[in-house]
């Protein structure tokens, strides 16, 4: 067997660095550069990596092999696939780089890299149904980071591990039942059986409407910056596996009802998502309503797939994650700036006086998410409306509706934050917490780089747009 | 394996699986957990050898033994002997659980005709029973232990269906990993929860 293999340096090597970190956790800043080192290495490699896995290193020609074999099963990681691994391993790196700043889990460097590597496997893995219990592990690690310090362990991180649970069965039975059908391919019952477990599956893995209700509780609880990393993976490689999955089984794909039905739940989860969060009080909430709507977008994309939706949701991963990491940068820095802040909008009440520049980046990063033209997620937005739009316009009125009930929640939230309230004075922070001149580089940096994306998405989004080439039954070449 | 042997494991393992809803008293209930272990591995070996068959039995005694000590260790555990009344709770728990098994009952052969006719009877009552078990538990319950507990009953009973369907290491290993990890998830709790009570 050899040893040059992709799944070696995109798996098994950072999975090894992951539990030689744990012998240096108590280092905190040694283990966050070591993950934050690792990881944007491991992203740059993969990103630049040659596609026929023929390396040229001094002179010398080494060739790489896609597949890890371990006893009868593969692990595969072809050269097409390398720009999601890069894109994973990039998602690391952003989110412990900015990580020790905040009072986050000292095994978060740690647990970030193991679950990264986690997720490729999860994309890599032959047959696919052995994903299902790679994702139930990915879950078991990440409820260690979820559940928060000193407190009991609340409702959502429970009822998280619960639907995530109950989602295995389905996934594992319905992979089962495959082998039966691609031997029967006339099976109809199969065929439908099988469709049907798939898609349970994966909308409890992906909490879609109305799977969701423990996804606000446990964004309530656990700290943004944990919660927007660990569902950044999940959403991203969920929605990449699904593509992985649609492109791999025709009976799936070609069964009729598949897709429409695929459009409803996305158009009906990212409506529920914008409704849901224009009634919201507690911005720690938000993101959660946030990843519901991002998700609703994921679905529809996938639902659009031979309308330019797959292409979509592409270009989309980079910019939304650049949101996340905007909203969760903001909201953790003012947590740690003013603990007094609940999250509640009684007390934001006036916060624009105390942290303009905080006020203005959350604001910026909401906008960003909401699709606003010139900003970080426009270009792909734009397009699902549109091909939402010229296929039916059954959905046109329901996304108008789901956009302007998150508009609703940016104004109310801007009205709060901008609303000084006369009869409270509002309390100046201590000098020991004073906003930084490096938090302030930070925000202004990500407002600027979000306008720069959506003002010239060719530039940073096309190379992302590889991440689609190894579906070829799907997305056949033109 | 006999058949009566068999009717044994499985009437045993799903008075195990009743006693961990019905019953909230720690001891006995990770006590059962073990018993519920040991009559998966005796129903296993109708479709594995014993070999292959003593992997869950071996990985559930230690999920069971890691749950028990993480138990004692945070002083929470109560004696065996302890004797309680029921409560209403209990009484309302109990006439489920045996709504439970009747369903399973019937489901059991029914399964059998409409989607996997290579399982037995036993072993189909015995799965549909303990993720009955496990779901009901999972989503009545919000207390650690016991919330894990139903987590560990439902995927013994998906563990079950699933080795009369398929056979892969690779698999096994994972099923291990996810359960002893769940153990472990469910010790971290529990550790959890005493404490911030405690401070």
């Amino acid at each position: 067997m050899s040893l040059m293999t992709t799944t070696i340096i995109w798996i098994f090597l950072p999975v090894l660095i992951s539990l030689l970190l744990i012998l240096v956790h108590r280092l905190h800043k040694l283990s966050i550069w070591l993950a934050c080192v690792s990881s944007l290495l491991l992203a740059l490699a993969a990103f630049f990596f040659p596609q026929n896995l023929e390396l040229n290193l001094a002179g010398r020609n080494l060739l790489f092999d896609d597949t890890f074999l371990i006893f009868n099963r593969a692990l595969i990681i072809t050269g097409s696939e390398l720009k999601t691994v890069a894109l994973l391993y990039l998602f690391s790196f952003l989110w412990n780089i900015a990580g020790m700043q905040f009072s986050v889990s000292r095994w978060f460097p740690t647990i970030s890299l193991a679950i990264t590597a986690l997720w490729v496997s999860t994309l890599a893995v032959e047959p696919f149904l052995y994903a299902a219990l790679i994702v139930e592990l990915i879950v078991l690690i990440s409820v260690l980071l979820l559940t928060p310090r000193g407190e009991q362990t609340g409702i959502g991180v429970m009822r998280y591990l619960v639907s995530q649970t109950i989602a295995l069965p389905f996934i594992l039975l319905s992979g089962w039942m495959v082998t039966g059908i691609e031997s029967a391919p006339s099976a109809s019952t199969l065929i439908l059986r099988g469709t049907v477990l798939i898609l349970i599956g994966f909308a409890l893995w992906m909490a879609v409407f109305p799977l969701h209700s423990w996804l606000p509780m446990l964004a309530e609880k656990a700290h943004p910056w944990v919660f927007s990393f660990v569902f950044l993976m999940q959403q991203t490689s969920l929605a990449i596996f699904f593509l992985k999955v649609l492109d791999q089984f025709a009976w799936l794909r070609n069964l009729a009802g598949v897709f429409p039905m695929l459009q409803w739940a996305g158009v009906l989860t990212l409506l529920a998502g914008g409704v849901l969060a224009s009634l919201q009080t507690n911005v720690n909430r938000i993101l959660a309503y946030m990843v519901l709507v991002e998700t609703g977008y994921s679905i529809l994309a996938i639902g659009l797939a031979g309308q330019g939706g797959a292409e979509a949701l592409a270009l989309s991963l980079l910019p939304r994650a650049l949101a996340y990491w905007q909203w969760s940068y903001t909201l953790s820095s003012i947590q740690q700036l003013a603990p007094e802040i609940d999250g509640g909008f009684p007390s934001l009440r006036g916060l624009f006086t105390r942290l303009p520049f905080h006020s203005v980046s959350l604001i910026i990063s909401l906008l960003g998410l909401f699709g606003l033209s010139a900003f970080v997620l426009f270009p792909a937005k734009r397009m699902i409306w549109n091909s939402g739009a010229g296929l039916t316009f059954h959905y046109t009125p329901l996304l108008s509706l789901a956009l302007a009930a998150m508009a609703l929640f940016i104004l109310r939230l801007t009205h709060t934050l901008l609303t000084t309230d006369l009869s409270l004075q509002s309390p100046i922070l201590p000098d020991n917490r004073r906003v930084s001149t490096w938090q302030v580089i930070v925000l202004c940096l990500l407002t600027f780089l979000s306008l720069l994306v959506g003002f010239l998405p060719h530039v940073f989004l096309n190379p992302f747009l590889g991440i689609l080439e190894p579906f070829i039954h799907l997305l056949p070449p033109k | 394996m006999s058949e009566t042997l068999g009717i044994v494991s499985a009437a045993l393992l799903l008075l195990s699986a009743a006693i961990n809803l019905v019953r909230r008293q720690w001891a006995l209930n990770v006590l059962a957990l073990g018993i519920q272990y040991i009559c998966v591995f005796l129903l296993i070996l109708e479709v594995r050898p014993p070999l292959l068959a003593s992997i869950k039995l071996i990985v559930g005694l230690m999920v069971s033994l890691m749950l028990f000590m993480t138990l004692i260790s945070s002083g929470l555990i109560e004696s065996f002997i302890k004797r309680r009344r029921f409560s209403a709770g209990e009484f309302f728990r109990g006439t489920i659980a045996l709504l439970l098994v009747l369903i399973s009952y019937l489901a059991g052969p029914a399964l059998r005709n409409s989607a996997f006719p290579q399982s037995s009877d036993l072993l189909l009552t015995a799965s549909v029973g303990l993720i009955l078990f496990g779901v009901f538990q999972m989503g009545t319950i919000t207390e650690p232990l016991y919330l894990v507990i139903g987590l560990l009953t439902f995927l013994s009973g998906f563990e079950l269906l699933y080795a009369s369907l398929e056979f892969s290491r690779v698999l096994e290993a994972l099923f291990s990993a996810v359960n002893l990890s769940l153990a472990l998830i469910g010790s971290f709790f529990i550790v959890k929860d005493v404490e911030s009570r405690s401070t």
